[in-house]
């Protein structure tokens, strides 16, 4: 056994824990601003829940939760996260919205944050740095083991365009609409190391992965990995890292709700093989997803068949009923049903902006949405 | 020769230059140097001061003299157009989410008229002098800090509050300058009314004007498609309309002018305007302004009010942090910040210029008295405080990719 092995921490199956990366944003203009050395230095002042982060730039700030069994009491304490993240802004004439990418920005004007990793990842990547001034929801689902984490990664990555088009909400970049429900998951693609992890079967068959990875020097730890879901051993979690930051906390909570209740389905029925073929069809679904939301198709990979992503997310919903039950998560799950009928937040966007024809205006609809939506 | 002579169209000899030259020569001078300032990683505004001041070394030919009321007019107007852009920049509302900011600017401005004017008193000023030296020297540069953070491209909170607090500090001063005036008339035995309403008169009537001003270029802009440029130059024509209703109806072209910005941003409800982008205005409006005040230098006085106003520079300037760093935690704002917001407030307004000039104009004694100590102190952070300004913005992370 090298220096390097990866332990995982046991934790509860089924425990829950969300990270949100959102937008410091201007009164002025609406545009990205620096401030998010200050709102630390202020939020830290008190005692608090949750946790807050620096991010790649000053124009991004990290908030996350601590560990839950239920969604219910995960969803109180974002909105306690909130309360603290928007009482401090207000004193720094800040605005806080979510969202995957900023509709205007200009990525060459952000700024480093002024951390050691920070500067190094910017050394190392250039301009990409500045251009993952995108912002994303991370959902951490308790594993009881390694073994059990590689399961459910693999298995979730069958619904991953659910997340992409229910989490949906950048079709604007750089001041430009650019047909995608989400354009930041290309942002992410332009990293080395991002899109889905190798097929590997167990924990220890990771860890001679992860063991070769570092001793050729491709990476150093776990945080070099990109990938849309990757396990984090120190938490005894597998993250699901696709999904937008959503414009509001109740669908912040709603797709934890659902990554859940897909663990406890996978983890119970086994319903399908790992195997390569999960991964033949994976970039064709990412890419339908990103671009078309539920309108687009999905290749199922068991079934091989082709279908429309609405549809299959839909009688996945009615798969997961009981489950959901089980877990008290039937309500949050309602919202996403009735959001699949009515669109997503990008769609939201888009119809804001036909309405008042202002970038800065939908930013500024943004924040409120943000603010007032429970 | 004689056909030479017969070609009566050339110019005759020796040439007669139209006073115009001198302008454009200027002006070409004044970006060269700026570009040269921009290379050594200074602002160009330091380059603009130095222009003005090698000019007002230079002898002047009488023939220019024609064109000072002109270049007077040119000031005025380039000024008001910066204090309109600074004013669109100020948000009103965050006074009422972080009142300490109010405390804030109100300690910075008057600890450092009180320490000034004690100083001044030091000095064995009269009082009237005092009062009117300290108020001058209470405010930020507005157009220094927006033409700075500007150049810079700088944003983030030590860029906000530096534009917050140097817009407030114009007030200020431009209010306590109004009762000092009627101060100096009670001394000369006006009666009581005037002592009272003139100051109203000055303070409700500019902030009148400028809330009719932005009211109408709201009006007007409604009406034209955002982000087109018509918007912008339609917005510098009521600017000119504005600064011409000052002066008319006897109000302050500063007060009328921040108002102005500042209501055209808080009447906006639905954002109809970006805050406007005056572009290559801008940057001319800022040479000749920082070029106007650099032809300020007159060697003899120099001299003699250097040590005044060495000791009113450093008076305010501790004044100034003070009330930064009274107020630094419960306005939210770190101690390494607060320190890089004292540095920022070091430039002193060029509103100065047109207080001497006013107070002149209405006592030339008590203009004399005042003008060698202001008008030293005024050039001599002219040349210190924009670096210092762009260092503050630096060391705050809060400069953009160029600067």
């Amino acid at each position: 056994m090298s220096e390097s092995h990866l332990e995982f921490s046991q934790s509860s199956p089924l425990t829950l824990g969300v990270e949100l990366e959102l937008q410091i944003v201007s009164r002025l203009d609406g545009d990205l601003t620096g401030g998010a050395s200050e709102l630390l230095a202020l939020i830290e002042r008190k005692p608090h829940s949750g946790d807050f982060k620096p991010e790649m730039t000053e124009s991004m700030i990290e908030v996350s939760t601590g560990v839950h069994q239920d969604c219910s009491t995960l969803q109180a304490e974002l909105q306690e996260v909130r309360k603290t993240l928007l009482t401090a802004a207000d004193r720094l004439n800040l605005l806080i919205c979510g969202g995957g990418a900023h509709p205007f920005q200009h990525w060459a004007e952000r700024k480093i944050f002024d951390k050691p990793r920070f500067h190094q990842l910017n050394e190392l990547y250039g301009y990409l740095a500045k251009q993952f001034t995108v912002f994303g929801q991370h959902i951490h689902v308790g594993c009881p083991n390694g073994d059990e984490a590689i399961f459910l990664l693999h298995g979730l990555s069958r619904f991953i365009p659910h997340f992409i088009a229910l989490s949906a909400a950048s079709p604007y970049y750089q001041g430009v609409d650019t047909a995608f429900e989400t354009s930041r998951l290309t942002a992410v693609s332009a990293f080395p190391l991002s899109g889905r992890a190798p097929l590997v079967k167990s924990w220890a068959e990771f860890n001679a992965y992860f063991d070769s990875m570092k001793e050729s020097g491709v990476v150093e730890s776990m945080k070099d990995f990109y990938w849309d879901i990757r396990p984090k051993p120190e938490f005894g979690t597998v993250e699901i890292r696709i999904c937008d930051t959503p414009l509001t906390l109740q669908r912040a909570a709603a797709l934890a709700a659902y990554a859940q209740t897909v663990c406890r389905y996978l983890l119970i029925e086994r319903p399908f093989l790992i195997d390569e073929s999960l991964y033949a069809v994976y970039t064709f679904n990412r890419f339908q997803a990103s671009r078309f939301g539920f309108d687009g198709g999905l290749l199922d990979p068991v079934k091989k068949a082709k279908v429309l992503l609405r549809e299959d997310f839909l009688e996945t919903l009615d798969r997961l009923a009981p489950h959901a039950a089980e877990l008290g998560t039937t309500e949050l799950l309602a919202s996403l049903r009735r959001a699949c009928h009515e669109g997503s937040d990008a769609q939201w966007m888009r119809r804001v902006y036909a309405e008042r024809n202002s970038l800065p205006d939908l930013v500024w609809q943004q924040a409120l949405l943000w603010r007032e939506t429970p | 020769m004689e056909s030479l002579l017969a070609l009566h169209f050339l110019p005759q000899w020796p040439l007669r230059f139209d006073p115009l030259i001198s302008f454009g020569i200027v002006l070409f001078l004044a970006i060269a140097l700026g570009e040269l300032a921009s290379r050594l990683y200074l602002p160009r505004i330091s380059a603009y001061v130095a222009t003005g001041a090698a000019l007002s070394f230079a002898r002047l030919d009488p023939a220019l003299l024609d064109l000072l009321p002109a270049a007077h007019k040119v000031y005025e107007l380039a000024f008001a157009l910066i204090l309109f852009e600074l004013g669109q920049r100020i948000d009103l509302g965050w006074l009422r989410r972080n009142p300490w900011l109010l405390a804030t600017s109100l300690a910075e401005s008057l600890l450092a008229f009180v320490f000034v004017g004690a100083l001044m008193l030091v000095f064995d000023q009269p009082p009237v002098v005092a009062a009117l030296i300290a108020a001058i020297a209470s405010a930020t540069g507005p157009a220094a800090v927006l033409g700075v953070t500007r150049d810079s491209g700088s944003r983030g909170q030590v860029t906000d509050r530096l534009q917050m607090l140097a817009a407030l500090s114009a007030c200020y001063s431009f209010v306590v300058v109004g009762v000092i005036y009627a101060w100096q008339h009670a001394e000369s035995a006006a009666p009581l009314s005037i002592i009272v309403l003139h100051p109203l008169y000055l303070f409700a009537g500019s902030a009148l004007l400028g809330g009719i001003g932005a009211w109408a270029v709201l009006m007007l802009l409604a009406r034209i498609r955002a982000g087109n440029n018509n918007q912008t130059l339609a917005a510098v024509a009521l600017i000119v309309v504005i600064v011409a209703l000052a002066n008319t109806l006897g109000l302050s072209v500063v007060l009328s002018l921040l108002a102005a910005g500042v209501l055209t941003r808080s009447f906006d409800r639905q954002r109809r305007l970006q805050p406007m982008d005056f572009g290559l205005l801008s940057r001319m409006s800022l040479i000749v302004v920082f070029v106007g005040t650099g032809t300020l230098l007159d060697p003899a006085q120099f001299a003699t009010a250097l040590v005044p106003a060495i000791g009113l520079l450093a008076a305010r300037a501790l004044g100034k942090a003070l009330g930064v760093f009274a107020f630094a935690r419960p306005s939210a704002l770190p101690v390494r910040k607060a320190s890089l917001l004292s540095i920022g407030l070091l430039p002193m307004s060029g509103a100065a210029l047109l207080t001497v000039e006013r107070t002149a104009a209405l006592w030339p004694d008590l203009g004399a008295q005042i003008a060698g100590v202001v008008l030293t102190a005024l050039l001599i952070m002219e040349f210190l405080a924009p670096p210092a300004l762009q260092f503050a913005l630096r060391r705050a992370n809060e400069t953009g990719e160029n600067a």
